[in-house]
C-alpha cells in the first residue's frame, strides 16, 4: 500500500478537543467581554446623566424656593394695610407710603425696586425715582386677582394684587436684578455649566461654557412648570473618567483566560485516553481467544469501570440465548391439529381482507380447496360488499377498535363455490399476527335452522292476516294477563302499534285491566266461553268507549289452559246515538213548553203566512190584540187595518223581505182595533221557506207596544222643555253675572278715588264705612265670579281627553301652595288613575275639595289624604280630611248653590265651591257625595267613569 | 291678594336683546307679564288688568291715563306746600298710614298703569353704556356699585332712577328725556378719576352724581373743576368736598356734612349722659375731616377725647384698637368707619365683657352695606346708634315721600313697603338732587354745564321731598342740609334702619 492511497489517520482526542472547543470558547469570551464593556459604559453614562439630572433638579428646587420667597414677599407687602389704605388716601400715599417703600431694607442684595401702581398699572409710588414696570400682561394677570411673575436677563419682577373687599384694586411690583439674585444661589465649578431660561429666553448662563461640544448636560422644568427650565452640564471627560480605566482590565482578562483554556485541554485529553487504551487491549485478547466466558477489567474512573461491566454483561447474555428450534416446531404442530379438527370453519385474514389461514371445516362449508382461498380476498366467500364492509368496519374502526380476543357474532350469507348462498353465523375476533393486526372468523353453517325459522314466520303472518281481517277487536292474553296477540282493529283502538302491544301486560293499555282479568279468570276456571258482555273501556287517550265482548278460553294440544281470547265489538257509536236521541226528545219537549208559556205571558201574537194564499193563520193572542176571535185573517184585511200614515212604509218592508233584500222583517205601525181605536204594534218576521219560485212562507209576531209608545212621547216632550229651561237659565246666569261686574267695579273704583281724594281728612267712621263698601263689593264680586265659573262649566270643552289625575292633583296643590304652607298641612296622595274628562275642570274640582279641607280645618294640624279605588267600571277618588266635619243633617244641602253653614266672619267664601264640584262630576258622568260627622273630619267621594 | 304684574326693570332681565334706539317697547310689557314669578300675588278676584290692557292699548290712551296719574301726584305736591304743617302733623300721628291695607283694585290699576307706561322710559334709562340718542340729557353716576359699599351705590342709583321716572313722565327736561349712565368706582379713587374723565367727555352729560367715599371724591375734585362739570353728592360727607377752595365751586351736596356730623354726634353723646368719649376714625380724608369736626365740637365744650384711634382700610389690628378704647374707660365710642372696618369694630366690641362694653355712636358710613348681615349676631350685643339724615318711616315722611315709596315698591321687586328700602337716606338724597338738577336745567334753559352750575346757585325757594329750602345752594354754601336735618337711628330686629324715637314704639306694618 502506497503513502498516497493509505487512509488518513484519525485525529487524536487532544487535537479534536483543541479544534472543537478552543475557537468556540474564544468567540464566547470575546462576546462576553464586549457585552460587559458595553453594559458598564452604559451604566457609567447613565450614572453621569442621573447625577446631572439630580443636580438640575436640586438647582430647580433652590430656584423654586427663592421664587416662592419672592412671591411671598410681594404678597405680604400687598396685604399690608398701609398699602391698602394708600390706595384710597392720597395724602398717606404721597407721604407715609413713599417713605415706607424707600426705607424697605430687603435682605437680598439683588433687590432693586418696589413700586405701587394703580388698577391700570400706572405707577403711583416707587422706592426709586425712576419706575416703569407696567406691561399689559402684568396688569391683566394681577387685576385678575393672581400674582404675576416674569424674568429676563436683566430683571426679575414679582407683582401682587392689593385686595380690598376681596377684589384687586392696585398692584405692588417688586423688581430684582436677575444676575445678582441667581448668582448668589449657586456655586459652579470650572468643569460645570448652568443655564436658566424663563419662557424660552435665557436669563442666566454660567461663564464656563466652552465651544467644544464634548459636554454632557441635563435639563428640567421647574415644578412641572415649563416657563422655567434649568440646564446643568459637565465636561464629558470629567463625567466619563472611569470609562477610560476599563480597557487594560479587559485585555488582562482575555490573556489569562486563553492560557488557562489551553492547559485545561491538554490535561483533560490525557485523563480520557489512558483507560480507553487499557480497555481496547483487553477486548482484543477476548477476541483472540474466542472465549465468551472471558472478562475485562478496567481500574480507573467510574465511567470506565461501568463501560467494562456493560461489556461483560453483553457477553454473558449472548451466551445464554442459544435456544432449541425443535421445541417451537412441536408446539406449532399441536396447534395446527386443533385448528384443523374443530367443526366450525375458521378463516384468518389480514386487515385488507386477504385470506391468510383456512381450516378444513371451512373448505367443506364453502366447497373450496385451501389453495383456492389462501392469498385471495375474503370477497370470494362473502361477496355481498355491504355485509362484509359491515363486518370489517367493526374491526377496522380506528376510533373504537375491538379489543383483541373479543368475539362479535353475526348472521350473514356466504357464497359457496357452486354459487349457492349459505346462511352462516360468523364470530369475529381480532388477533395480532406477526405481520400486524388481523382477524380470525369462526364460521358456522346454519342452513337448517334458517329454513325452520322462515316457515314459522310465514305461519305467524298468515294468522295475523286472518285476525286483522276480523272487524272486531281480538285480544289473546295468557293466564298471567299478558297480551300475547292482538289484531289490527284492537291495536287501533288501544292506540299503539301491534308490535308495541304484544308481550306487554294488559295494565299498560287498559285502566280496568284488573276487572277484565277477574272476568277472564272466571271464564278460564269455568272452561266455558262467555259471550256478549257489554262494558265500558277507557283507552289510553282517556276516551271512554263501549264494547260488547266474547271471551273464549284457549287450550294447547295437551289440553293445558294457555290463555283466553277476547273478541270485542265496539258499540260506542250505537250507544251514543241512543243517548242523543233521548236527550234531543227531552229538550224539544221543554222548548216547546217554554215557548208556549213565553208567548202567552208576553202577550205576543203569532202569525203564519202562506205567501201563495191570501190567508194568514194567527194565534189567539194576535186576534185578541185586535178585539177579534178568528184564527185566520186575510192579508187584505190586515192591510186595511194598518193606519193610512204607516201603511206604505210597512208594506214596503214586507216586500223588501219577500224580494230577498232583507232577511228579517221588522216594522212599527198602528193597527185598527175592532172598536175603531188604533193600537201600536211592533211586528217582526222572517221568511222560513223558500224555493226557486221565491219565498213560500213567512212567520212572525205582533207585540202590542201602545203603552210604551205613549210613555216615550211624553218623556221626549218633557226633555225638550227641560233643556230649553236649562239653556235659558245658564244664559241668564252668565249674562247676569258678567254684566253685574261692571257697576260693581265702578263702586269700588270710586270708593278708592274717594279715599285717595279725601285721604287723611277722613275720620275713622268714614274710613270704616268706605272699608265696608269696598269689602261688600269685594264679596259680591267673589260671588259673581264663582257664579260665572259655575255657569261656565257646561259650556266649556268636551270631556273626551284622557286625564292623569296625578297631574291634576299636583296642579291643584301647586295652585293652593300658599294656603297649604300657611296651614302647615300634610297632604298624602296615593297613586291616582287616569280618567276621561276635562283637565281644567278636574283641577278646579280637586282644588275646591282640597281648598275646603284646608279652610274648614280643626285645631289639629290639617292632614288630607287622597285615595282611589275601583268600583265596577268607575273610579272613586276620596279626599279625606281631619277638619271640623259636617253634621249629617246638612249633607244634602252643601252641594247646593250658595249653601253656607257658617257666617262670613268664621269662614270666608261664597258657598258655591261644592256646587261647582258636583256640577263638574255630573258633567263627566260621575257623582260626588260626602261622608262626615261633626268634629270628625270629612271624606268626599268623587265617582268618575274610567 | 293678587298683585298686578309689574313690568321688568330692564330688557336684559327680561331676556330681551338690548337695542340702542329704545324704540318699540309694546311687546316688552306683554313678555314681562307672562314671565312673572308668583311673588306677592295671590288669588285676587279683583285682578283687573288683563294682559291686553297694559300691552296692546294704543299709546294715546296710555298717555291720557298717565296724565290723570300725574294730576293726582301734582295735586299731592302742591297741597303739600300749602298744608305741609298740617300734613306733617297728621303723619306724625299716623305715620304708618302708608302701610294701611293696600289692595284696592283701582289703586292697583293706577299703579299698574304707572309702571307699565313708565317701563319704556325706565328700560331706556337702565341701559348703562352710552346715551341712547343725541337728543337725550344724561346724568353720569360714579359710585361704588359692586364692592363693599355697593348698597350705597345702588341706593343712590335707585333714587336717581325714580326721580327720572317722574321727570320723564312729566315730559322730561327742556322737552328732552333724561337718562342715567352708571360707572363703578369700587371705592378706588383711581377708578373714580377715570370714570369722571370718561363721563365728562360724553357731550350730553350735564352733571355727575357721586356716591359714597370722600377719599374718591377728593381725588376727583381737580378734574371736576378743570372740566367744569357739576358734581352732585348724595352721600360722601367730607367737609373739604364742598368747602374745597375752588371758585366757582362745581360741587353741590344734599347729604351730611362732617362738620355738622361731628357736632351732632358729640351733642347726642353728651345728651345721653356720656361724658368721656373715645373716637375711632379711618386714616383717610374722610376720617381726618371728621377728626377736625369732632375736635372742634369737643374744644367748644372744653372737652377732650379720652382716646383717639386711627385705623387703615383692611387694618388687621382693629380689635387691639377697640381694646385700647375700652381700656381708656370711655363712656361712648364715636365711630367713623366704612362697612368692613365698622363691622370689625362692632364685632370686636361685642367680644368685650358686658360691664366694659362701650356703646357705639357711628357716622353713617356703615349703612352703605347690609351691615346687620355683615356683623351677624354680634349686632344685638352692642348698643349701636348711627347718624341718618332721612327716613321714609319717620315723622318727616311727606306725601311726596309716600308717592316715592309707592313707585319704589312698584319698580323694585325686593321691596313691598317702606321698611324694605335699604340705605334710605342715599335714595332720598339722590332723588332730591336729581329733581333739583332738573329744576336747575329748566331754570338755565340750556344744557351748558356752566349755566347749570349757576342755576343751581340761584335755585329756590324749593319744595323738596326731604324738606323745604329757602335756597338750597347759595353761592357761599353748597350744602343743602343742615345740622337740624340730622338724627340718630338704629337697626331694628329685622335689620331695618329706624329712627330712634320710633324704634321705641315698636314694629309697624
Amino acid at each position: 500500500m502506497t503513502e498516497a492511497t493509505r487512509p488518513k489517520s484519525p485525529r487524536t482526542l487532544q487535537q479534536k478537543i483543541l479544534w472543537r472547543v478552543f475557537p468556540i470558547a474564544i468567540i464566547a469570551l470575546l462576546a462576553i467581554v464586549w457585552l460587559t464593556r458595553n453594559g458598564m459604559e452604559r451604566a457609567i453614562r447613565d450614572e453621569a446623566s442621573i447625577r446631572l439630572q439630580q443636580n438640575a433638579q436640586l438647582t430647580a428646587a433652590r430656584i423654586s424656593d427663592q421664587m416662592l420667597q419672592l412671591r411671598g414677599f410681594a404678597r405680604t407687602l400687598a396685604a399690608n394695610d398701609l398699602i391698602i389704605n394708600s390706595v384710597v388716601d392720597r395724602s398717606q400715599r404721597e407721604g407715609q407710603l413713599t417713605v415706607f417703600l424707600r426705607s424697605l431694607k430687603l435682605p437680598n442684595r439683588a433687590f432693586r425696586r418696589v413700586t405701587m401702581a394703580d388698577y391700570r398699572g400706572r405707577p403711583l409710588v416707587s422706592s426709586t425715582p425712576d419706575s416703569d414696570v407696567d406691561t399689559s400682561e402684568t396688569v391683566e394677570v394681577v387685576m385678575g386677582g393672581k400674582e404675576y411673575f416674569t424674568a429676563n436677563a436683566d430683571t426679575i419682577l414679582v407683582a401682587a394684587p392689593v385686595l380690598y373687599a376681596g377684589r384687586p384694586e392696585a398692584i405692588v411690583a417688586v423688581e430684582y436684578d436677575s444676575d445678582a439674585l441667581l448668582q448668589s444661589l449657586f456655586t459652579i465649578g470650572p468643569s460645570e455649566y448652568l443655564q436658566l431660561s424663563f419662557n424660552g429666553g435665557v436669563i442666566y448662563q454660567s461663564n464656563t461654557r466652552i465651544r467644544d461640544d464634548r459636554w454632557v448636560s441635563a435639563s428640567t422644568a421647574l415644578n412641572d412648570d415649563d416657563t422655567w427650565r434649568v440646564q446643568r452640564g459637565e465636561r464629558a471627560d470629567v463625567a466619563y473618567a472611569s470609562l477610560n480605566r476599563l480597557s487594560p482590565f479587559f485585555i488582562g482578562v482575555i490573556a489569562t483566560f486563553v492560557t488557562g483554556l489551553l492547559a485545561a485541554i491538554a490535561l483533560t485529553s490525557r485523563i480520557a485516553t489512558r483507560p480507553v487504551g487499557q480497555l481496547v487491549s483487553q477486548i482484543r485478547s477476548i477476541e483472540d481467544t474466542n472465549d465468551l466466558s472471558g472478562k475485562v477489567d478496567v481500574e480507573d474512573t467510574k465511567e470506565f469501570q461501568d463501560l467494562g461491566s456493560a461489556f461483560n454483561r453483553m457477553i454473558a447474555s449472548l451466551d445464554q440465548k442459544t435456544v432449541s428450534l425443535e421445541q417451537l416446531q412441536a408446539a406449532e404442530s399441536r396447534l395446527r391439529t386443533v385448528f384443523e379438527s374443530v367443526s366450525n370453519g375458521l378463516v384468518g385474514t389480514d386487515t385488507d381482507g386477504t385470506i391468510t389461514l383456512v381450516n378444513s371445516s371451512l373448505e367443506h362449508i364453502f366447497g373450496y380447496d385451501r389453495e383456492d382461498l389462501l392469498g385471495r380476498s375474503i370477497d370470494i366467500i362473502v361477496p355481498d360488499a355491504s355485509q362484509r364492509t359491515c363486518l370489517m368496519d367493526r374491526f377496522n374502526d380506528g376510533a373504537q377498535p375491538v379489543q383483541q380476543g373479543t368475539v362479535d357474532r353475526q348472521t350473514l350469507f356466504g357464497l359457496r363455490n357452486d354459487g349457492v348462498q349459505v346462511p352462516v353465523e360468523v364470530g369475529l375476533s381480532l388477533v395480532q399476527w406477526e405481520t400486524g393486526p388481523g382477524i380470525i372468523a369462526s364460521v358456522d353453517d346454519i342452513s337448517r335452522r334458517y329454513e325452520q325459522e322462515k316457515d314459522n314466520e310465514r305461519l305467524r303472518h298468515e294468522t295475523q292476516m286472518i285476525l286483522d281481517s276480523i272487524p272486531a277487536l281480538v285480544v289473546f292474553k295468557d293466564t298471567e294477563n299478558q297480551i300475547v296477540r292482538v289484531n289490527k282493529a284492537a291495536a287501533e283502538v288501544i292506540g299503539a302499534p301491534v308490535s308495541d302491544i304484544e308481550g306487554k301486560h294488559s295494565r299498560e293499555f287498559f285502566a280496568e285491566h284488573e276487572q277484565y282479568y277477574q272476568d277472564d279468570l272466571a271464564v278460564m276456571q269455568a272452561g266455558i266461553p262467555k259471550l256478549g258482555i257489554v262494558e265500558s273501556v277507557t283507552t289510553r287517550g282517556n276516551e271512554t268507549r263501549w264494547a260488547s265482548t266474547d271471551k273464549i278460553p284457549i287450550y294447547d294440544r295437551h289440553d293445558h289452559l294457555t290463555g283466553i281470547i277476547a273478541v270485542i265489538n265496539d258499540i260506542t257509536a250505537l250507544k251514543r246515538t241512543e243517548d242523543q236521541l233521548a236527550e234531543t226528545t227531552r229538550a224539544a219537549q221543554q222548548n216547546a213548553e217554554r215557548l208556549r208559556y213565553t208567548v202567552e205571558s208576553a202577550r205576543i201574537g203569532l202569525w203564519d203566512w202562506d205567501v201563495n194564499s191570501t190567508y194568514v193563520r194567527v194565534s189567539k193572542e194576535l186576534s185578541a190584540q185586535l178585539g177579534e176571535e178568528t184564527a185566520y185573517e186575510s192579508f187584505a184585511g190586515w192591510r186595511s187595518r194598518v193606519h193610512p200614515d204607516d201603511r206604505e212604509e210597512t208594506e214596503q218592508r214586507v216586500h223588501m223581505c219577500l224580494e230577498g233584500a232583507q232577511r228579517d222583517y221588522e216594522a212599527e205601525f198602528r193597527l185598527r182595533h175592532r172598536n175603531g181605536s188604533y193600537r201600536w204594534i211592533l211586528a217582526r218576521g222572517r221568511v222560513v221557506d223558500a224555493d226557486d219560485r221565491g219565498p213560500q212562507r213567512m212567520i212572525g209576531v205582533h207585540i202590542d207596544i201602545t203603552d210604551r209608545q205613549e210613555d216615550r212621547q211624553q218623556l221626549e216632550k218633557l226633555n225638550q222643555e227641560l233643556q230649553r229651561s236649562n239653556e235659558e237659565l245658564a244664559q241668564f246666569a252668565y249674562v247676569a253675572s258678567h254684566d253685574l261686574q261692571e257697576p260693581l267695579r265702578k263702586v269700588t273704583s270710586f270708593c278708592e278715588l274717594l279715599k285717595e281724594e279725601l285721604g287723611d281728612t277722613l275720620n275713622d267712621d268714614c274710613q270704616r264705612f268706605i272699608h265696608y263698601i269696598t269689602d261688600g263689593a269685594y264679596r259680591m264680586r267673589m260671588l259673581i265670579q264663582d257664579l260665572l265659573a259655575f255657569s261656565r262649566i257646561e259650556s266649556q270643552g268636551t270631556p273626551t281627553e284622557s286625564v292623569d289625575l296625578n297631574t291634576v292633583v299636583e296642579e291643584s296643590l301647586e295652585n293652593l301652595s300658599a294656603s297649604i304652607a300657611e296651614a302647615d298641612a300634610s297632604i298624602c296622595t296615593e297613586k291616582l288613575p287616569t280618567v276621561q274628562g276635562d283637565a281644567l275642570q278636574l283641577v278646579q274640582l280637586f282644588q275646591n275639595l282640597i281648598g275646603n279641607a284646608l279652610k274648614y280645618r280643626s285645631d289639629h294640624r290639617p292632614t288630607i289624604r287622597l285615595a282611589a279605588r275601583k268600583a265596577d267600571t268607575d273610579w272613586i277618588i276620596s279626599v279625606k280630611d281631619n277638619g271640623i266635619g259636617i253634621d249629617p243633617r246638612y249633607h244634602d244641602q252643601i252641594f247646593g248653590v250658595f249653601k253656607r253653614l257658617h257666617t262670613m266672619d268664621t269662614y270666608q267664601g261664597t258657598g258655591i265651591g261644592l256646587a261647582i264640584c258636583r256640577r263638574i262630576a255630573e258633567r263627566l258622568g260621575g257623582s260626588i257625595d260626602v261622608e262626615s260627622r261633626e268634629g270628625q273630619g270629612s271624606t268626599f267621594h268623587v265617582r268618575l267613569p274610567e | 291678594m293678587r298683585k298686578v304684574a309689574k313690568p321688568v326693570r330692564s330688557r336684559k332681565q327680561a331676556g330681551i336683546p338690548e337695542t340702542r334706539d329704545g324704540g318699540d317697547f309694546s311687546g316688552l310689557v306683554f313678555k314681562s307679564l307672562s314671565g312673572l314669578s308668583a311673588d306677592r300675588r295671590h288669588a285676587n278676584p279683583f285682578f283687573v288688568m288683563p294682559r291686553s290692557y297694559s300691552s296692546n292699548r294704543p299709546i294715546v290712551p296710555r298717555i291720557l291715563t298717565l296724565a290723570v296719574v300725574l294730576l293726582l301726584a301734582t295735586t299731592g305736591c302742591s297741597r303739600s306746600s300749602r298744608e305741609s304743617e298740617l300734613a306733617s302733623d297728621s303723619i306724625t300721628e299716623n305715620w304708618g298710614a302708608d302701610y294701611s291695607p293696600r289692595p284696592v283694585f283701582v289703586k292697583q290699576a293706577f299703579e299698574t298703569e304707572i309702571t307699565s307706561v313708565l317701563s319704556s322710559n325706565l328700560t331706556r334709562v337702565h341701559k348703562n353704556d352710552y346715551p341712547s340718542s343725541r337728543n337725550t340729557i344724561v346724568i353720569g353716576l360714579d359710585a361704588d356699585l359692586t364692592s363693599a359699599s355697593a348698597r350705597a351705590g345702588e341706593a343712590v342709583q335707585r333714587g336717581v332712577r325714580l326721580a327720572l321716572q317722574e321727570i320723564n313722565d312729566a315730559g322730561g327736561v327742556l322737552g328732552r328725556t333724561v337718562e342715567l349712565i352708571s360707572r363703578d368706582h369700587r371705592g378706588n379713587p383711581r377708578r373714580g378719576l377715570d370714570n369722571v374723565r370718561e363721563l365728562s367727555e360724553i357731550p350730553n352729560v350735564v352733571a355727575i352724581m357721586g356716591g359714597i367715599h370722600t377719599p374718591v371724591a377728593l381725588e376727583e375734585l381737580a378734574t371736576i373743576h378743570e372740566r367744569e362739570i357739576p358734581f352732585l353728592i348724595p352721600w360722601a360727607a367730607g367737609t373739604p368736598l364742598v368747602s374745597n377752595g375752588y371758585q366757582p365751586n362745581y360741587v353741590f351736596r344734599v347729604s351730611v356734612r362732617d362738620e355738622y356730623a361731628g357736632e351732632f354726634l358729640v351733642e347726642q353723646a353728651l345728651k345721653s349722659n356720656y361724658q368721656r368719649l373715645a373716637v375711632m376714625l379711618e386714616q383717610t380724608g374722610w376720617g381726618r375731616s371728621n377728626h377736625v369736626a369732632i375736635r372742634t365740637a369737643l374744644d367748644s365744650r372744653n372737652l377732650e377725647a379720652d382716646s383717639v384711634q386711627w385705623f387703615h382700610w383692611g387694618d388687621p389690628t382693629i380689635e387691639e384698637k377697640v381694646n385700647k378704647v375700652v381700656a381708656s374707660h370711655a363712656d361712648a365710642l364715636l365711630l367713623v368707619a366704612n362697612p368692613l372696618e365698622g363691622a370689625d369694630v362692632v364685632r370686636s366690641m361685642a367680644n368685650v365683657p358686658v360691664p366694659d362694653r362701650v356703646p357705639v355712636i357711628s357716622h353713617w358710613g356703615i349703612t352703605a352695606s347690609d351691615f346687620p348681615a355683615l356683623v351677624g349676631a354680634s349686632l344685638s350685643r352692642v348698643n349701636l346708634l348711627f347718624l341718618q339724615s332721612y327716613s321714609f318711616l319717620g315723622d318727616r315722611a311727606t306725601l311726596q315721600s309716600r308717592v316715592l315709596v309707592k313707585a319704589y315698591c312698584n319698580t323694585y321687586d325686593d321691596a313691598a313697603n317702606a321698611r324694605d328700602i335699604f340705605s334710605p337716606a342715599g335714595t332720598a338724597h339722590a332723588y332730591e338732587l336729581t329733581k333739583m338738577l332738573a329744576e336747575a336745567i329748566e331754570d338755565a334753559g340750556t344744557v351748558n354745564r356752566r349755566s347749570i352750575r349757576d342755576a343751581f346757585e340761584q335755585l329756590g325757594p324749593y319744595e323738596g321731598m326731604i324738606r323745604s329750602y329757602e335756597r338750597p345752594f347759595p353761592q357761599d354754601h353748597h350744602d343743602a342740609l343742615g345740622i337740624e336735618d340730622l338724627r340718630l337711628a338704629r337697626y331694628d330686629a329685622d335689620g331695618v334702619i329706624v329712627p330712634v324715637n320710633i324704634a321705641a314704639v315698636g314694629q309697624h306694618d
